[in-house]
Protein backbone atom coordinates (compact mmCIF):
# COMPACT_ATOMS: atom_id res chain seq x y z
CA UNK A 1 0.00 0.00 0.00
CA UNK A 2 2.69 2.38 1.16
CA UNK A 3 4.75 3.48 -2.05
CA UNK A 4 6.35 6.45 -1.04
CA UNK A 5 8.85 4.85 1.44
CA UNK A 6 10.55 7.69 3.34
CA UNK A 7 9.48 9.87 0.78
CA UNK A 8 8.72 12.94 3.55
CA UNK A 9 5.53 14.06 2.35
CA UNK A 10 5.21 17.06 4.64
CA UNK A 11 8.53 18.65 3.22
CA UNK A 12 7.12 18.07 -0.26
CA UNK A 13 4.25 20.53 0.67
CA UNK A 14 6.02 23.09 2.49
CA UNK A 15 7.92 22.85 -0.92
CA UNK A 16 5.37 23.43 -3.19
CA UNK A 17 3.84 26.07 -1.03
CA UNK A 18 6.63 28.55 -1.23
CA UNK A 19 6.85 27.46 -4.93
CA UNK A 20 3.50 28.08 -5.69
CA UNK A 21 3.09 31.38 -3.31
CA UNK A 22 5.80 32.70 -5.19
CA UNK A 23 4.67 32.01 -8.74
CA UNK A 24 1.17 33.53 -7.73
CA UNK A 25 2.46 36.71 -5.75
CA UNK A 26 4.87 37.84 -7.79
CA UNK A 27 2.25 39.93 -10.17
CA UNK A 28 0.42 41.09 -7.64
CA UNK A 29 3.56 42.96 -6.36
CA UNK A 30 3.83 44.93 -9.40
CA UNK A 31 2.24 48.15 -9.05
CA UNK A 32 2.62 50.27 -11.55
CA UNK A 33 0.37 48.78 -14.68
CA UNK A 34 1.14 51.97 -16.81
CA UNK A 35 4.50 50.87 -17.26
CA UNK A 36 3.31 47.41 -19.41
CA UNK A 37 3.13 47.51 -22.92
CA UNK A 38 0.07 47.68 -24.68
CA UNK A 39 0.66 44.35 -26.19
CA UNK A 40 0.79 42.90 -22.43
CA UNK A 41 -2.32 44.33 -21.62
CA UNK A 42 -3.88 43.52 -24.29
CA UNK A 43 -2.80 39.35 -23.99
CA UNK A 44 -4.36 40.08 -20.40
CA UNK A 45 -7.71 41.03 -21.72
CA UNK A 46 -7.74 38.38 -24.39
CA UNK A 47 -6.55 35.41 -22.44
CA UNK A 48 -9.70 34.79 -20.06
CA UNK A 49 -10.99 33.71 -23.23
CA UNK A 50 -8.96 31.34 -24.70
CA UNK A 51 -8.16 29.88 -21.25
CA UNK A 52 -12.12 29.10 -20.48
CA UNK A 53 -12.36 27.19 -23.79
CA UNK A 54 -8.91 25.22 -23.15
CA UNK A 55 -10.68 24.82 -19.60
CA UNK A 56 -14.02 23.26 -20.88
CA UNK A 57 -12.36 21.39 -23.52
CA UNK A 58 -11.63 18.18 -23.21
CA UNK A 59 -11.80 18.53 -19.29
CA UNK A 60 -15.83 18.42 -19.17
CA UNK A 61 -15.57 14.65 -21.26
CA UNK A 62 -12.22 13.38 -19.69
CA UNK A 63 -13.87 14.01 -16.13
CA UNK A 64 -16.90 11.43 -16.80
CA UNK A 65 -14.38 8.86 -18.36
CA UNK A 66 -15.05 6.57 -15.43
CA UNK A 67 -18.73 6.39 -15.78
CA UNK A 68 -18.34 5.21 -19.52
CA UNK A 69 -20.10 8.13 -20.84
CA UNK A 70 -18.11 11.05 -21.37
CA UNK A 71 -20.71 12.21 -24.09
CA UNK A 72 -22.90 13.08 -20.98
CA UNK A 73 -21.15 16.59 -20.53
CA UNK A 74 -22.26 17.20 -24.31
CA UNK A 75 -25.88 17.94 -22.35
CA UNK A 76 -24.97 19.55 -19.29
CA UNK A 77 -22.54 21.92 -21.08
CA UNK A 78 -25.74 22.40 -23.42
CA UNK A 79 -28.04 23.22 -20.86
CA UNK A 80 -25.50 25.29 -19.24
CA UNK A 81 -24.94 27.61 -22.11
CA UNK A 82 -28.82 27.68 -22.67
CA UNK A 83 -29.51 28.39 -19.32
CA UNK A 84 -26.83 31.10 -19.21
CA UNK A 85 -28.24 33.13 -22.50
CA UNK A 86 -31.59 33.78 -20.52
CA UNK A 87 -30.08 34.16 -16.79
CA UNK A 88 -27.64 36.13 -15.63
CA UNK A 89 -27.58 33.90 -12.55
CA UNK A 90 -24.54 31.88 -12.70
CA UNK A 91 -26.20 28.95 -9.97
CA UNK A 92 -29.05 28.18 -12.81
CA UNK A 93 -26.93 26.62 -15.25
CA UNK A 94 -24.60 25.56 -13.24
CA UNK A 95 -27.52 23.60 -11.23
CA UNK A 96 -29.05 22.57 -14.45
CA UNK A 97 -26.04 21.00 -15.65
CA UNK A 98 -25.60 19.02 -12.72
CA UNK A 99 -29.14 17.84 -13.11
CA UNK A 100 -29.13 17.04 -16.66
CA UNK A 101 -25.87 15.67 -16.25
CA UNK A 102 -26.70 13.24 -13.54
CA UNK A 103 -29.77 12.27 -15.36
CA UNK A 104 -27.75 11.19 -18.18
CA UNK A 105 -25.74 8.84 -16.28
CA UNK A 106 -28.79 7.18 -14.39
CA UNK A 107 -30.28 6.11 -17.93
CA UNK A 108 -29.93 2.25 -18.10
CA UNK B 1 -10.05 46.16 -18.62
CA UNK B 2 -9.08 49.18 -17.11
CA UNK B 3 -5.61 51.42 -17.77
CA UNK B 4 -5.38 52.90 -14.55
CA UNK B 5 -3.18 56.60 -15.37
CA UNK B 6 -3.95 57.88 -12.23
CA UNK B 7 -5.58 55.19 -9.97
CA UNK B 8 -8.26 58.29 -8.21
CA UNK B 9 -9.28 55.73 -5.43
CA UNK B 10 -12.63 56.74 -4.96
CA UNK B 11 -13.50 56.34 -8.64
CA UNK B 12 -11.72 52.74 -9.39
CA UNK B 13 -13.16 51.16 -6.16
CA UNK B 14 -15.87 50.76 -7.88
CA UNK B 15 -17.10 46.85 -8.18
CA UNK B 16 -19.44 46.44 -11.54
CA UNK B 17 -20.75 42.50 -10.56
CA UNK B 18 -21.10 39.91 -13.51
CA UNK B 19 -24.46 40.58 -12.85
CA UNK B 20 -24.11 44.18 -14.07
CA UNK B 21 -25.42 45.78 -10.95
CA UNK B 22 -24.56 49.20 -9.67
CA UNK B 23 -20.88 49.45 -8.48
CA UNK B 24 -20.27 48.92 -4.55
CA UNK B 25 -17.77 51.22 -2.57
CA UNK B 26 -14.25 50.81 -1.17
CA UNK B 27 -12.46 48.13 0.18
CA UNK B 28 -14.70 47.16 3.52
CA UNK B 29 -17.90 46.85 1.79
CA UNK B 30 -20.01 43.73 2.98
CA UNK B 31 -22.15 43.57 -0.24
CA UNK B 32 -19.16 43.03 -2.07
CA UNK B 33 -17.91 40.27 -0.06
CA UNK B 34 -21.72 38.83 -0.02
CA UNK B 35 -21.63 39.41 -3.87
CA UNK B 36 -18.05 38.00 -4.25
CA UNK B 37 -19.56 35.16 -2.25
CA UNK B 38 -22.36 34.62 -4.60
CA UNK B 39 -20.52 34.84 -7.74
CA UNK B 40 -18.43 32.16 -5.85
CA UNK B 41 -21.00 29.68 -5.21
CA UNK B 42 -21.04 26.91 -8.38
CA UNK B 43 -17.19 26.85 -7.61
CA UNK B 44 -17.17 26.25 -4.06
CA UNK B 45 -19.97 23.55 -5.24
CA UNK B 46 -17.37 22.50 -7.63
CA UNK B 47 -14.47 22.34 -5.37
CA UNK B 48 -15.80 20.34 -2.70
CA UNK B 49 -16.92 17.56 -5.10
CA UNK B 50 -13.64 17.32 -6.36
CA UNK B 51 -11.94 17.45 -3.81
CA UNK B 52 -13.74 14.47 -2.58
CA UNK B 53 -11.80 12.54 -4.78
CA UNK B 54 -8.45 14.35 -3.88
CA UNK B 55 -9.09 13.36 -0.27
CA UNK B 56 -10.71 9.91 -0.98
CA UNK B 57 -6.92 9.44 -3.63
CA UNK B 58 -4.33 10.39 -0.91
CA UNK B 59 -6.03 8.13 1.62
CA UNK B 60 -6.17 5.15 -1.02
CA UNK B 61 -2.25 6.88 -1.31
CA UNK B 62 -1.52 6.11 2.31
CA UNK B 63 -1.31 9.62 2.84
CA UNK B 64 -2.48 10.51 6.79
CA UNK B 65 -5.18 12.97 7.33
CA UNK B 66 -3.02 16.15 8.02
CA UNK B 67 -0.98 15.14 5.00
CA UNK B 68 -3.82 15.70 2.94
CA UNK B 69 -5.18 18.29 4.20
CA UNK B 70 -1.70 20.16 4.03
CA UNK B 71 -1.70 19.96 0.41
CA UNK B 72 -5.24 21.76 0.22
CA UNK B 73 -5.00 24.28 3.15
CA UNK B 74 -1.44 25.65 1.88
CA UNK B 75 -0.94 24.52 -1.85
CA UNK B 76 -4.88 24.97 -2.70
CA UNK B 77 -3.91 23.95 -6.65
CA UNK B 78 -6.58 21.54 -8.22
CA UNK B 79 -4.63 19.82 -11.16
CA UNK B 80 -0.99 19.79 -9.49
CA UNK B 81 -2.35 18.30 -6.34
CA UNK B 82 -3.59 15.30 -8.04
CA UNK B 83 -0.54 15.11 -9.91
CA UNK B 84 1.53 15.33 -7.03
CA UNK B 85 -0.61 12.28 -6.01
CA UNK B 86 0.27 10.27 -8.84
CA UNK B 87 4.37 10.78 -8.58
CA UNK B 88 4.11 10.03 -4.81
CA UNK B 89 2.43 6.64 -5.60
CA UNK B 90 5.22 6.16 -8.48
CA UNK B 91 7.72 6.87 -6.48
CA UNK B 92 9.38 9.68 -7.85
CA UNK B 93 11.41 12.18 -5.59
CA UNK B 94 10.62 15.23 -3.31
CA UNK B 95 12.35 18.14 -5.74
CA UNK B 96 11.41 16.60 -8.66
CA UNK B 97 7.66 16.66 -7.49
CA UNK B 98 8.32 20.41 -6.31
CA UNK B 99 9.81 20.89 -9.56
CA UNK B 100 6.82 19.42 -11.49
CA UNK B 101 4.53 21.44 -8.97
CA UNK B 102 5.82 24.44 -10.23
CA UNK B 103 6.00 23.94 -13.94
CA UNK B 104 2.11 22.80 -13.72
CA UNK B 105 1.38 25.92 -12.00
CA UNK B 106 3.19 28.87 -13.72
CA UNK B 107 0.33 29.61 -15.61
CA UNK B 108 -0.80 30.47 -12.65
CA UNK B 109 1.92 34.29 -13.29
CA UNK B 110 -0.67 35.25 -16.03
CA UNK B 111 -4.04 34.39 -13.89
CA UNK B 112 -2.05 36.73 -10.97
CA UNK B 113 -1.31 39.25 -13.38
CA UNK B 114 -4.87 39.76 -14.92
CA UNK B 115 -6.19 39.45 -11.51
CA UNK B 116 -3.67 41.84 -9.76
CA UNK B 117 -4.97 44.29 -13.02
CA UNK B 118 -8.39 43.98 -11.70
CA UNK B 119 -8.85 44.71 -7.88
CA UNK B 120 -8.81 48.06 -6.41
CA UNK B 121 -6.03 47.38 -3.71
CA UNK B 122 -6.62 50.28 -1.00
CA UNK B 123 -4.00 48.74 1.40
CA UNK B 124 -0.17 47.18 -0.01
CA UNK B 125 -1.27 44.19 2.59
CA UNK B 126 -4.06 43.46 0.21
CA UNK B 127 -1.57 42.50 -2.47
CA UNK B 128 0.46 39.48 -0.74
CA UNK B 129 -2.92 38.23 1.03
CA UNK B 130 -5.17 37.87 -1.97
CA UNK B 131 -2.43 36.41 -4.08
CA UNK B 132 -2.74 33.37 -2.47
CA UNK B 133 -5.88 32.00 -3.31
CA UNK B 134 -6.04 32.73 -7.28
CA UNK B 135 -7.29 29.89 -9.13
CA UNK B 136 -8.23 28.91 -12.67
CA UNK B 137 -12.19 29.36 -11.39
CA UNK B 138 -12.23 32.10 -9.70
CA UNK B 139 -9.92 34.05 -12.25
CA UNK B 140 -12.28 33.11 -15.03
CA UNK B 141 -15.26 34.66 -12.32
CA UNK B 142 -12.83 38.03 -11.12
CA UNK B 143 -11.89 38.95 -14.71
CA UNK B 144 -15.73 38.35 -16.37
CA UNK B 145 -16.50 41.27 -14.53
CA UNK B 146 -16.87 44.57 -15.92
CA UNK B 147 -14.46 47.26 -14.90
CA UNK B 148 -12.52 46.52 -11.63
CA UNK B 149 -13.58 44.67 -8.35
CA UNK B 150 -12.95 45.71 -4.63
CA UNK B 151 -10.57 43.96 -2.56
CA UNK B 152 -13.86 42.55 -0.46
CA UNK B 153 -15.03 41.03 -3.37
CA UNK B 154 -11.97 39.64 -4.37
CA UNK B 155 -11.53 38.44 -0.83
CA UNK B 156 -14.79 36.58 -1.26
CA UNK B 157 -14.78 35.06 -4.32
CA UNK B 158 -10.92 33.56 -2.91
CA UNK B 159 -11.80 31.94 0.45
CA UNK B 160 -15.38 30.56 -0.62
CA UNK B 161 -13.35 28.29 -3.31
CA UNK B 162 -10.90 27.53 -0.59
CA UNK B 163 -13.13 26.53 2.37
CA UNK B 164 -15.33 24.55 -0.34
CA UNK B 165 -12.00 22.48 -1.34
CA UNK B 166 -10.89 22.38 2.03
CA UNK B 167 -13.82 20.76 3.09
CA UNK B 168 -14.20 18.26 0.37
CA UNK B 169 -10.58 17.17 1.18
CA UNK B 170 -11.70 16.34 4.73
CA UNK B 171 -14.79 15.07 3.73
CA UNK B 172 -13.41 12.81 0.88
CA UNK B 173 -10.59 11.34 3.08
CA UNK B 174 -13.00 10.52 5.69
CA UNK B 175 -16.39 9.52 3.99
CA UNK B 176 -14.98 9.01 0.29
CA UNK B 177 -15.82 5.93 -0.27
CA UNK B 178 -19.46 5.66 0.61
CA UNK B 179 -20.22 8.02 -2.14
CA UNK B 180 -22.38 6.48 -5.17
CA UNK B 181 -19.79 7.18 -8.24
CA UNK B 182 -22.76 8.88 -10.66
CA UNK B 183 -23.50 11.56 -8.34
CA UNK B 184 -20.16 12.84 -7.54
CA UNK B 185 -19.29 12.97 -11.41
CA UNK B 186 -22.69 14.80 -12.16
CA UNK B 187 -21.19 16.94 -9.11
CA UNK B 188 -17.56 17.64 -11.08
CA UNK B 189 -19.91 18.21 -14.09
CA UNK B 190 -20.70 21.95 -12.05
CA UNK B 191 -17.30 23.47 -13.25
CA UNK B 192 -17.57 22.72 -16.64
CA UNK B 193 -20.76 24.80 -16.85
CA UNK B 194 -19.87 27.06 -14.91
CA UNK B 195 -16.57 27.51 -17.29
CA UNK B 196 -19.29 27.55 -19.69
CA UNK B 197 -21.61 29.86 -18.11
CA UNK B 198 -18.99 32.45 -18.25
CA UNK B 199 -17.86 31.98 -21.56
CA UNK B 200 -21.04 32.53 -22.84
CA UNK B 201 -20.87 36.10 -22.75
CA UNK B 202 -17.34 36.55 -24.79
CA UNK B 203 -18.86 34.01 -27.39
CA UNK B 204 -21.59 36.99 -27.81
CA UNK B 205 -19.15 39.43 -28.93
CA UNK B 206 -18.49 37.77 -32.63
CA UNK B 207 -16.75 35.60 -34.35
CA UNK B 208 -13.20 36.52 -33.41
CA UNK B 209 -14.03 35.52 -30.04
CA UNK B 210 -15.47 32.45 -30.79
CA UNK B 211 -12.30 31.84 -32.58
CA UNK B 212 -10.55 32.13 -29.72
CA UNK B 213 -11.95 30.17 -27.46
CA UNK B 214 -12.66 27.35 -30.00
CA UNK B 215 -8.76 27.37 -31.33
CA UNK B 216 -7.55 26.77 -27.98
CA UNK B 217 -10.26 24.30 -26.79
CA UNK B 218 -9.19 22.54 -30.02
CA UNK B 219 -5.19 22.47 -29.41
CA UNK B 220 -5.98 21.42 -25.81
CA UNK B 221 -7.93 18.71 -26.71
CA UNK B 222 -5.60 17.41 -29.28
CA UNK B 223 -2.63 17.98 -27.14
CA UNK B 224 -4.57 15.76 -23.99
CA UNK B 225 -5.66 13.13 -26.10
CA UNK B 226 -2.40 12.82 -28.21
CA UNK B 227 0.80 14.30 -27.12
CA UNK B 228 2.75 13.12 -23.88
CA UNK B 229 2.80 16.31 -22.47
CA UNK B 230 0.98 17.02 -19.32
CA UNK B 231 -2.23 18.13 -18.96
CA UNK B 232 -0.58 21.23 -17.42
CA UNK B 233 1.43 22.36 -20.08
CA UNK B 234 -0.90 21.33 -22.51
CA UNK B 235 -3.12 23.88 -21.42
CA UNK B 236 -0.96 26.21 -21.16
CA UNK B 237 -0.03 25.86 -24.84
CA UNK B 238 -3.57 25.86 -25.81
CA UNK B 239 -4.30 29.35 -23.63
CA UNK B 240 -2.02 31.47 -25.56
CA UNK B 241 -2.12 29.76 -28.65
CA UNK B 242 -5.66 30.91 -28.48
CA UNK B 243 -4.63 34.10 -27.19
CA UNK B 244 -2.08 35.11 -29.61
CA UNK B 245 -4.94 34.06 -32.42
CA UNK B 246 -7.35 36.22 -30.71
CA UNK B 247 -4.92 39.24 -30.65
CA UNK B 248 -4.93 38.76 -34.68
CA UNK B 249 -8.59 38.41 -35.02
CA UNK B 250 -10.05 41.16 -31.95
CA UNK B 251 -9.99 44.37 -33.40
CA UNK B 252 -6.96 46.30 -31.78
CA UNK B 253 -9.28 48.64 -29.49
CA UNK B 254 -10.20 45.83 -27.10
CA UNK B 255 -7.82 45.64 -23.84
CA UNK B 256 -6.86 49.66 -24.44
CA UNK B 257 -7.91 52.72 -21.86
CA UNK B 258 -10.84 52.97 -24.71
CA UNK B 259 -12.31 49.67 -24.15
CA UNK B 260 -12.62 49.76 -19.89
CA UNK B 261 -16.41 49.30 -20.14
CA UNK B 262 -16.25 46.67 -22.78
CA UNK B 263 -13.48 43.95 -21.01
Amino acid sequence: MNNHGELNIMAVVIAATVVNYIIRVTPFLMTSWEKVPLSVRRFLTIMPTAALGALIFPGAFTSLTDTGRPWAALGGLGIAALAAHYSKNLIIPVAAAVLVTWGILQIP
Amino acid sequence: MRQNKKPSKKTTAAAGSIRGKSPGRGEGNPRDFTRGLKDALPIIFGYFSASIAFGLLARNSSLSLWETQSFSLFTFTGAAQFMALNLINSGVSGPQIVLAYGLLNLRYTLMSAAVAKKVDFTRFFQRPLLAFGVTDENFAVTTANKGQVSPAYQGAVEIGPWIGWNLGTLCGWLFGSILPASLSAAMVASLYALFMALLLPDLKKGMPWILTAASAAGVNTLLELFSPLGSGWSFVIAMMSGTILGMFLIPATVGTASDEVEA
